[in-house]
């Protein structure tokens, strides 16, 4: 019979991806409980959590974790707030350049990073703005426009216009129809591409490293770290990280899913 | 019901607007009164939609000037005109409960908490939606959500009320009540209400007055029977109902005697006939026709003969088609008063009165 063969091959395949997809993610997560003090952290050496007790002991790390974090979280602000404007204009208006304009936001999706970080490198030193700090925000925003433009404009599309002409009919100047209705209704689209943003500029490696001067990113610092061999309190930072976007994407599936309930319940 | 006070509620003055290839509204001159039902009726195309959203300021007209009880409205934002809107697609904000779509209107003026929840609970009433204030949109039934799409512009107080097709997704039956249940409306508020729809028989249920629009122009407009009765155009003539056209040649004026092709001999209405010389274009409804058999003696003054080709019969009434001479093919819609059935095949005469002849431009 069909169904018994087919009963056990799928659970299998479906394990057998899980395991590629995650193994690498539980030996970062072992390898934070591995019980070693200096030298390459890939020989299990015993048990400890020393170092989840101890996370601040390496400097560089939770410098450069800052360092990311702020950059992370300034780029992906910026980043929302144009593409969101520019969505806006992309679906409401027809304007001379409006083509021209998604094809150039298309470009750097497409663009080899390792291009578009060296190019905008040259075009710094062309400009004599010395790379650093806000060099990186400025690379990390313009590639992260891009993916904030094609998430909200996916939302805005397959709005009814009319909401907002009824808003305004019901007197709401622009300004308070874009914040009552407007923006609640394409705001899962803005907050997507705010935590896209987020997560892309917080582990950039190649554009980062062309542009960023003496600063010292997340990334930047595994890097360097893994040719003197990486010291496990980054297992310890790269858990919690894991663990936080874990449970944070689980609570999210748990609201939506209630809230789905909630409004098929009439 | 006399609707011309002096100064109308709605008035467009020579109102044209032109999209890039093309004029939607051509010259529009209209005022419409003060607490009237007033339907814009006319199909698809038209320009209706239009002409509506131009008075609800989603629209700056090409030229010409808007008036809001005698106010220069032109250009204006919609949110600083005293009118609201009910969209065809009603336009419910879904992230708002019922409740607070219909309290937005008076949230953005300002109105205190108290006086909100006290106007939107009577509007909720009048709508007959007071058990499901707490829901989305989303969970109410198509009905449901146009009685909120009304309420929501209605409890602003409005002086006028725009309407544009909002019983157009609903089916038949429900279509039907919510006409009866809209024009109950519009009496117990007292507002001008402007009703889009190209539903004729939806504008003569519930208008006052009706504006016939075909192309960007408006033909007639008028109280409901005036126009069915008096059409005076062949598209207002087609568009409200059946008719049976035929060609005349005036042969006296003052008493109304015209000619068919034939030389037969039929009277109309003389004061339709003014300016009409010539040959003019007559018409006359299917149920204004009586059908007789041929040896019938009392007789109305325009007679035709002719032969039944098709009966059909539907319960209150027949629908008959009778091959003319000289005309060809006319419909008459019998009552069935009597046991006089015809049936294809039979010689028959159709009679009708001169004053219920139109003569259309
Ligand atoms: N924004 C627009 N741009 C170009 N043409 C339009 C626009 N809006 C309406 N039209 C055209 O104007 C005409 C009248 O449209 P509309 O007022 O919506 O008609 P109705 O409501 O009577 O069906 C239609 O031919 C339509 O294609
Ligand atoms: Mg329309």
């Amino acid at each position: 019979m069909r169904r018994s063969r087919s009963g056990w091959v799928l659970p299998a395949y479906m394990w057998l991806v899980l395991i590629y997809l995650f193994l690498p993610v539980f030996v970062v997560i072992a390898f934070s409980f591995n019980d070693i003090n200096r030298g390459f952290n890939v020989v299990w050496q015993g048990f400890t959590i020393r170092h989840w007790l101890d996370p601040f002991r390496v400097p560089d790390i939770v410098e450069s974790l800052g360092t990311s974090l702020v950059i992370a979280f300034l780029s992906a602000a910026v980043a929302t707030v144009l593409g969101t404007l520019i969505a806006l204009a992309l679906v409401r208006y027809r304007f001379r350049g409006r083509s021209t304009t998604n094809v150039f936001l298309f470009l750097p999706m497409a663009t080899p990073e390792v291009v578009l970080g060296s190019s905008l490198l040259a075009l710094f030193i062309t400009l004599r703005v010395a790379t650093g700090f806000w060099t990186i925000v400025i690379a990390h925003i313009l590639f992260n426009i891009s993916y904030a433009v094609v998430t909200v404009r996916a939302r805005i599309t397959g709005f009814d216009r009319h909401l907002e002409e009824a808003a305004m009919d019901l007197y709401s100047d622009e300004w308070n129809t874009f914040r009552r209705v407007t923006l609640p209704m394409i705001l899962p689209g803005v907050l997507a591409a705010f935590m896209l943003g987020f997560a892309l500029s917080f582990d950039d490696f190649i554009i980062t490293n062309f542009n960023s001067g003496t600063v010292q990113t997340w990334p930047m610092y595994v890097w360097g770290a893994s040719r003197r061999g990486i010291p496990p309190q980054v297992n310890v930072w790269a858990t919690a990280i894991f663990i936080l976007t874990t449970v944070a994407m689980f609570v999210n599936l748990r609201i939506q899913g209630r809230r789905a309930a909630r409004s098929a319940d009439v | 019901m006399d609707t011309r006070t002096d100064i109308p509620a709605v008035e467009l003055d020579g109102v044209t607007k032109e999209f890039a290839d093309f004029t939607a509204v051509y010259e529009l001159n209209l005022a419409i009164g003060e607490n009237t039902f007033f339907a814009l009726l006319g199909p698809s195309g038209c320009g209706k939609t239009t002409t509506l959203r131009m008075i609800g300021g989603f629209e700056d007209p090409t030229t010409g000037v808007i008036r809001l009880h005698g106010e220069d409205v032109t250009g204006q934002k919609p949110y600083q005109r005293p009118v609201n809107t009910v969209f065809q697609s009603y336009a419910l904000f879904p992230h708002l409960t019922i409740f607070e779509n219909v309290a937005f209107g008076l949230r953005r003026r300002g109105v205190e908490d108290a006086e909100v929840k006290r106007r939107v609970n009577e509007m909720l009433e009048l709508v007959q939606l007071t058990p499901f204030i707490k829901r989305k949109p989303k969970q109410l039934s198509g009905g449901q959500q146009q009685r909120v799409a009304l309420a929501r512009a209605l409890v602003n107080h409005p002086r006028v009320l725009l309407l544009d097709e909002p019983l157009g997704a609903l089916d038949l039956k429900l279509r039907k009540e919510m006409q009866i249940e809209l024009k109950r409306i519009q009496q117990e508020v007292g507002i001008t209400f402007i009703h889009v729809t190209h539903d004729q028989e939806e504008a003569m249920t519930m208008a006052d007055v009706i504006a016939v629009m075909h192309q960007g122009r408006i033909e007639r407009m008028g109280e409901p029977t005036e126009i069915y009765e008096d059409p005076r155009t062949a598209f207002v003539a087609g568009f409200l109902g059946a008719s049976n056209m035929m060609s005349v040649t005036v042969v006296d004026r003052g008493s109304g005697a015209v000619a068919l092709n034939g030389g037969t001999r039929l009277h109309i209405d003389p004061s339709k006939l003014d300016g009409g010389d010539g040959t003019v274009r007559v018409g006359v409804r299917p149920e204004k026709l009586r059908i007789y058999p041929i040896d019938e003696v009392s007789l109305p003054p325009n007679v035709l003969q002719g032969t039944v080709t098709d009966a059909s019969f539907i319960g209150v009434s027949t629908h008959y088609l009778v091959e003319a001479d000289h005309i060809g093919e006319i419909a008459v819609v019998a009552q069935n008063l009597d046991d006089h059935h015809h049936r294809p095949g039979d010689p028959v005469k159709v009679g009708w009165l001169p004053q219920h002849c139109f003569v259309v431009a």
